[in-house]
């Protein structure tokens, strides 16, 4: 108990701190004007706190977050001054309407690459202020929604009068606490750990089965929806509603705030809301002013410390570490490693056998700019067959597996698991079909650790259904999880770096992680796409274990490689490709025997 | 007819006025892969020297106008100085921003030092008023023709035919590559800021006199400019010019046949329709991944 009271405290205490201070500035200030100071910069901490669940957390720059916002002041004023509807409908009116447009916004947008993205929504943006400028039967144009009656605000137990700041401050603090809270809640769950892997490498989230846009679009409308209350709560404070409250002073506002502050760092985001809207208040300084020096300083900040305020953050706790462990050494020793301590290597689930899928690919073509990659290719793979996959750079065997794992689509050509046609189909729904691959550009997840690095590998791998229950959970690991994970971690030798980003790993270790990641969940289909290019001949050796043990419970593998040596001595079957065709298939022997093979790999 | 050809050329105007900014636009995108935010502004700024040339150092338009392109391209390299070496190999995201900071600099700095009243640039060649029979059209809009298209065939046959085009494509294609087979690419890097700046800096001597000048006069501008650059294929300099022109042409049309206050959500909406069809814009080409 009371190892879990001072965890809380470590973790949360500078946030009850924080609140504690924010609710004693009104005893402390005699005037309503630092009041009202306050209760801004409570509206600022909302906007940047929903505005980082998109910029920081799943990594896409959104310009539209003030049209949310403006969106939320404009649905509360014109239902509080038209239908006479009180606060509570007014906010979920908001809320529903502010994630409906999120989503009208968000399913084209996200379609296109992030760079177009950030764009789209500056175009969305500038449309929403020309709507409110000009659709002057609504919005009354520039003349604004004057008049918004500052409605009193039921609270079951009490009323907040309007008229009294104080409760208002109180009232706007409750719900930026609430938005801290449900920022705090999400990054601690699994949705939070899924947000990180999609902004880390979308690829590379697709392939684990994860659906990088519904989990974009889950951020991009949660956000939405605070950003929204947040203009609800602002309508009722300024009462009155203009154009310009789409204006890009907010935008840029939040740009500051989130990029000073340090993306996905909510001490830094919230130290920097406070900071920049409480400053140029109390230093007074000339409105036109304050967007030179806050532009100077945005330019300054991303030029020379890309994390902001973090960055401090982090400088004082390693230097108050080092104090504590009184300069004790802590980089992390290479482990000696003996191959032979790995007495057997079992594949996961060791017990099970595998269900090994069927996959055939049929009349397969897919060409780039003119060039042919792959030419009518066809090749069936037996349920657990182990077939190498070689040829020549340039022959067609990376742009094969992108085919079959659904990252490129093919001009033509059919491929079927199990009898099912599954040409076109993305690379997330082949993953959860349990057709899984590696990546020759070796992908990981690089800010998150090792273990979690496989624990999102796992979560994605399950049924949608499965994967969507179970995104409130908590991250903690499950014994089966743990049993998965340590065998894996163990019989790969990580154990000394599982906690370890694994954008600190070395080349090797990562292909390491890379291909626990892929069986963490049995998979029916592994395609593994030069496992071996460029790694030391223990992890050399410890791959061809982890294949061959996969391959005897049962795995249908397709082997891309050129160690050849390796290849022959693992493979039953061999396929070689030329220019996009098959120019070989059968028992390696034969294969390697035949002279067109010889001549195409040793040109002779 | 009359009206016809009007708006004809309206369109043709404003669409070169895209063109000259999206070109730059897209250089620093398909050579560099930089969004440069502040691409707009550099518009902004060539306006409001070629005013101070004019207005206050009492030069005469044919003077100020190559000056204006010759100060923009020392300014491009001070911007490759400050900002774009800095921030060349950074991730994307860090770029962006950079860039629109320096926008938002640019623009209140703008504010601040000139206040928000717009300002008015004299050309002579306003006045000049060419009769082409049931037509009149002031001289000032040809030479922005001519200039437009003059430039954009110099580009065309500078980027095909001189080593350095050629190395700029080369740097476009594949960075490393390119280094590897010694190519400076950070003097790529410098020409291709340079010469993107030089075409905002012909915006601003060529087009200014047409329009009011004032800090956000290029907000718009810049918007509908990058709108040009997606849907002519990231990068894509021919695309982006063709885009640019059409969004030109379209908001011609639009302003005549629907909405004046709407013109510019019909672009964008237009931008977003094309986008969800191609979504590699209208010239661009699918990109290999994994």
């Amino acid at each position: 108990m009371d190892a879990i009271s001072s965890r809380f405290m470590r973790d949360y205490g500078w946030l009850l701190i924080l609140l504690v201070a924010a609710a004693l500035v009104p005893v402390f200030s005699q005037s309503n004007y630092y009041i009202s100071i306050g209760i801004n910069a409570l509206i600022i901490v909302c906007l940047a706190v929903s505005f980082d669940l998109v910029v920081g957390r799943v990594g896409a720059l959104s310009f539209a977050q003030p049209v949310f916002y403006g969106f939320g002041m404009y649905v509360a004023a014109l239902l509080a001054v038209n239908l006479e509807m009180g606060f509570w409908w007014q906010v979920i009116a908001a809320m529903a309407g502010g994630m409906l447009l999120a989503l009208v916004v968000g399913i084209p947008s996200f379609r296109l690459n992030l760079h177009a993205f950030a764009i789209g929504t500056l175009g969305f943006a500038t449309i929403a202020h020309l709507i409110a400028t000009n659709w002057m039967e609504v919005t009354q144009g520039p003349m604004c929604v004057a008049g918004v009656p500052r409605a009193t605000i039921p609270l079951g137990f009490m009323e907040i009068a309007p008229w009294k700041l104080p409760q208002q401050y109180y009232f706007i603090l409750t719900i930026a606490a609430m938005v801290v809270v449900a920022s705090v809640a999400i990054n601690r769950r699994k949705l939070g750990l899924a947000f990180q892997a999609v902004r880390d490498d979308p690829v590379l989230a697709a392939s684990n089965g994860f659906f990088p846009t519904s989990l974009r679009l889950t951020a991009f409308a949660v956000a939405a929806a605070f950003s929204a209350v947040a203009g609800v709560f602002a309508a009722q404070f300024q009462t009155v509603v203009c154009p310009d409250s789409f204006s890009t002073a907010t935008t840029v506002t939040l740009l500051i705030v989130a990029f000073i502050g340090g993306r996905a760092s909510l001490r830094g985001v919230l130290t920097a809301s406070i900071i920049f809207t409480v400053l140029p208040q109390v230093l007074r300084i000339a409105d036109e002013w304050r967007m030179v020096i806050f532009g100077l300083l945005l330019l300054v900040i991303v030029l020379s410390a890309p994390d902001g305020i973090e960055h401090l953050f982090q400088r004082v706790e390693r230097w108050r570490k080092g104090r504590r462990e009184g300069g004790k050494a802590s980089g992390v020793s290479a482990q000696p490693f003996a191959a032979d301590t790995i007495a057997d290597i079992t594949p996961l689930g060791a017990e099970e056998r595998i269900d090994g899928g069927h996959l055939r690919i049929s009349g397969l073509s897919k060409a780039f700019a003119g060039v042919k990659a792959v030419d009518d290719l066809s090749l069936e793979v037996r349920p657990g067959e182990l077939v190498g996959l070689i040829g020549p750079n340039g022959s067609g065997k990376s742009t094969t597996l992108d085919c079959i794992s659904g990252i490129t689509k093919p001009d033509a050509g059919r491929v079927e698991l199990d009898g099912i046609d599954i040409t076109g189909m993305s690379s997330s729904a082949l993953a959860k079909r349990g057709l899984v691959r590696t990546f020759q550009s070796t992908r990981v997840y690089e800010t998150l650790t090792v273990r979690q690095n496989l624990a999102v590998a796992l979560h994605g791998r399950q049924s949608i259904m499965a994967e969507w229950a179970s995104y409130l959970s908590p991250q903690s690991e499950s014994r089966s999880f743990r049993e998965r994970a340590d065998h894996l971690i163990e019989t790969l030798n990580l154990k000394h770096v599982e906690h370890r980003k694994a954008g600190e790993l070395s080349y090797g270790q990562r292909k390491l992680v890379q291909f626990a990641a892929s069986v963490i969940s049995p998979p029916r289909v592994l395609l593994l796409d030069e496992p071996l290019a460029g790694v030391n001949p223990t992890i050399i050796n410890l791959f061809m274990r982890h294949i061959a043990a996969n391959h005897g419970a049962g795995l249908t593998i397709i082997l891309v490689e050129h160690n050849l040596g390796v290849v022959v001595q693992l493979c039953e079957r061999l396929v070689v490709l030329e220019q996009g065709r098959k120019l070989a298939d059968g028992n390696p022997h034969d294969v390697m025997g035949t002279p067109s093979v010889q001549e195409a790999y040793l040109g002779r | 007819m009359d009206l016809l050809f009007t708006q004809l050329l309206n369109g043709l105007t404003a669409g070169a006025e895209y063109a000259l900014v999206a070109a730059g636009l897209a250089l620093l995108f398909g050579i560099l892969q930089i969004v440069n935010f502040a691409h707009g502004e550099f518009y902004m700024l060539a306006a409001f020297i070629l005013y101070v040339l004019l207005a206050v150092v009492g030069l005469p338009y044919y003077a100020a106008a190559p000056l204006t392109v010759l100060l923009m391209a020392c300014a491009g390299v001070l911007f490759y100085a400050i900002v774009i070496s800095r921030v060349i190999s950074r991730p994307w995201q860090i770029q962006l921003i950079s860039t629109l900071a320096l926008s938002i600099v640019m623009i209140n700095l703008a504010i601040v030092l000139s206040g928000p009243t717009p300002r008015y640039v004299e050309s002579p060649l306003n006045n000049v008023i060419l009769d082409l029979g049931s037509v009149r059209i002031s001289a000032q809009r040809v030479l922005v023709l001519l200039g437009t298209i003059v430039s954009f065939a110099a580009l065309y046959l500078g980027l095909k035919y001189t080593r350095t085009g050629k190395a700029m494509r080369a740097v476009a294609q594949n960075r490393e590559a390119a280094a590897v087979v010694g190519i400076g690419v950070p003097v790529i890097g410098l020409v291709t800021t340079v010469v993107a700046a030089s075409f905002a800096g012909l915006a601003g001597a060529l087009i200014a006199p047409l329009y009011a000048v004032g800090p956000t006069m290029a907000v718009l501008v810049n918007i509908k400019a990058f709108a040009a650059v997606i849907v002519g294929g990231f990068g894509n300099v021919k695309g982006a010019i063709v885009a640019a022109f059409v969004i030109g042409l379209l908001e011609a049309a639009s302003t005549t046949l629907i909405s004046t206050e709407y013109t510019d959500a019909i672009v964008f909406g237009g931008m977003i329709l094309i986008l969800l069809f191609r979504p590699n814009g209208l010239f661009g080409k699918a990109v290999r991944v994994g």
